[in-house]
């Protein structure tokens, strides 16, 4: 299990969803992604595909406008 | 992995303008309140790029903004947030719990407040262009991707013209599909004749999506004509889809009634009929789906809880 993290910071749609889905490629069962975010737009995109990929994935409010989310990688896939 | 237990007055699932509406009742009584929201506080008015029919607003203000506010209000009456999605309800007992990937709450009450989904076309294609790679729901959130660019709507009523005609603010030109023959719009007579007037705006009647093409990002749309069949591509840079909502109520399904299409029933106390639990805004059976309708409901709702418990001893307990 690893976690890693992706800063997404000033960063506008689709970037970080793209970087996203190319760092969760990468990624091994049970490990975790955080991304950083500051536009709303990605809370909208990432959790989204994330959920339908089959990930589980929350979001963290850090600040005003500011964002984490995290995804991970079960170890089976749940629905 | 052990999931963490805790304990709420007030579990209000969905962050829109009724569950904070509900939130700001539960909190002002004094109940320990939480909202689970999947995506963004504030739900769909987040999508509105001008809500003038909101009363106390005269200057209009953007969806955003306006659920900014909500959101303030509800934390000064110490409402606690939680951005995840709800997996799993159990409503019937006392002791109601709602689950999310990491976290079981437990309550005496739940309001359901999740409102509804963009529906989508089910067309060929449609899937490998969510999310930000061509496909949109939201005009105001995306629209300055499509400066001097072409985008095409899907839909006739009155959120896809009204967000239409807010595009050619931004776009080189709007093509809008429409299913109804020549002339025939759900939307309302204003915005019709505003959008017909409007020389960046073109319509293709008798029209349904067909497919959605492009190799990472969408680059064309076919478009199937209803009466004859024939099929022609559309070259767009985006598109948005109008096509009405689904309520989002798989989770609730054989714990609480609901009409065909899914909606919830409740009474005018926003009761759902089992005890302790209510529903509130769009995801409502109700006449009209408007952030106004939805604070009403949520007002409501939240009064109710406070009914349905009372503290005993520092502790909340259920009204028999
Ligand atoms: C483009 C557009 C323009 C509009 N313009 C206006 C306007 O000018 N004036 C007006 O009054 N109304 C307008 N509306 C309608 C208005 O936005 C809605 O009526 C209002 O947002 C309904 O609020 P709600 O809280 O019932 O539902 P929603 O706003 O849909 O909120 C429900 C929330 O629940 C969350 N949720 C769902 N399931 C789960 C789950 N399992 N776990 C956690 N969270 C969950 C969703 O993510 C969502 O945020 C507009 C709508 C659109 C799309």
């Amino acid at each position: 299990m690893a976690d890693r993290r992706l800063n997404c910071l000033g960063e506008a749609c689709p970037i970080p969803l793209v970087k996203t889905q190319h760092e969760m490629g990468k990624m091994k069962d049970g490990d975790l992604l955080i991304v950083d975010i500051d536009h709303s737009c990605a809370i909208n995109h990432i959790p989204g595909w994330a959920r339908a990929a089959g990930y589980n994935c929350e979001v963290e409010e850090t600040g005003e406008n500011r964002w984490e989310i995290h995804i991970k990688r079960p170890f089976k896939k749940e629905t | 992995m052990e999931k963490k237990h805790e304990q709420y007055d007030v579990v209000i699932i969905g962050g829109g303008a009724a569950g904070l509406s509900a939130g700001i009742y539960a909190g002002r009584a004094g109940l320990k309140t939480l909202i689970i929201e999947k995506t963004l506080i504030g739900g769909l008015a987040n999508n509105a790029n001008e809500i003038s029919n909101y009363p106390g607003f005269p200057e209009e203000i953007s969806g955003e903004e306006l659920m900014k506010l909500f959101k303030k209000q509800a934390e000064k009456f110490g409402v606690k947030f939680k951005l995840t999605d709800v997996k799993k309800v159990d409503l019937i007992p006392e002791d109601k719990t709602v689950e999310t990937f990491s976290n079981i709450y437990h309550a005496r009450a739940v309001i359901v407040a999740s409102g509804g989904q963009p529906r989508l076309t089910g067309a060929a294609g449609e899937e490998r262009f969510l999310y930000g790679r061509g496909i949109s729901f939201c005009a105001t959130c995306d629209a300055d991707h499509y400066i001097g660019k072409h985008v095409l709507i899907v839909g006739s009523g009155d959120a896809a013209i009204e967000e239409g005609i807010f595009l050619t603010r931004f776009t080189d030109q709007v093509t809008v599909s429409v299913m109804h023959s020549e002339g025939v719009m759900d939307a309302g007579r204003i915005v019709q004749a505003q959008a017909l007037a409007n020389p960046k705006m073109k319509f293709r009647w008798n029209t349904v999506v067909d497919s959605f093409v492009g190799k990472e990002e969408l680059t064309a749309v076919v478009l199937k004509n209803i009466k004859t069949g024939e099929l022609s591509p559309v070259e767009v840079d985006g598109c948005f889809l109008f096509i009405g909502y689904e309520p989002d109520t798989e989770l609730f399904k054989e714990q609480l009634p609901m009409t065909a299409d899914g909606y919830l029933v409740t009474d005018e106390q926003m009761q759902t009929g089992v005890p302790g639990v209510f529903a509130a805004g769009d995801v409502r059976q109700k006449f009209i789906r408007q952030v106004s309708t939805a604070v009403g409901d949520g007002a409501i709702a939240g009064a109710g809880a406070e009914k349905h418990i009372y503290v005993k001893d520092g502790k909340a307990v259920c009204v028999e």
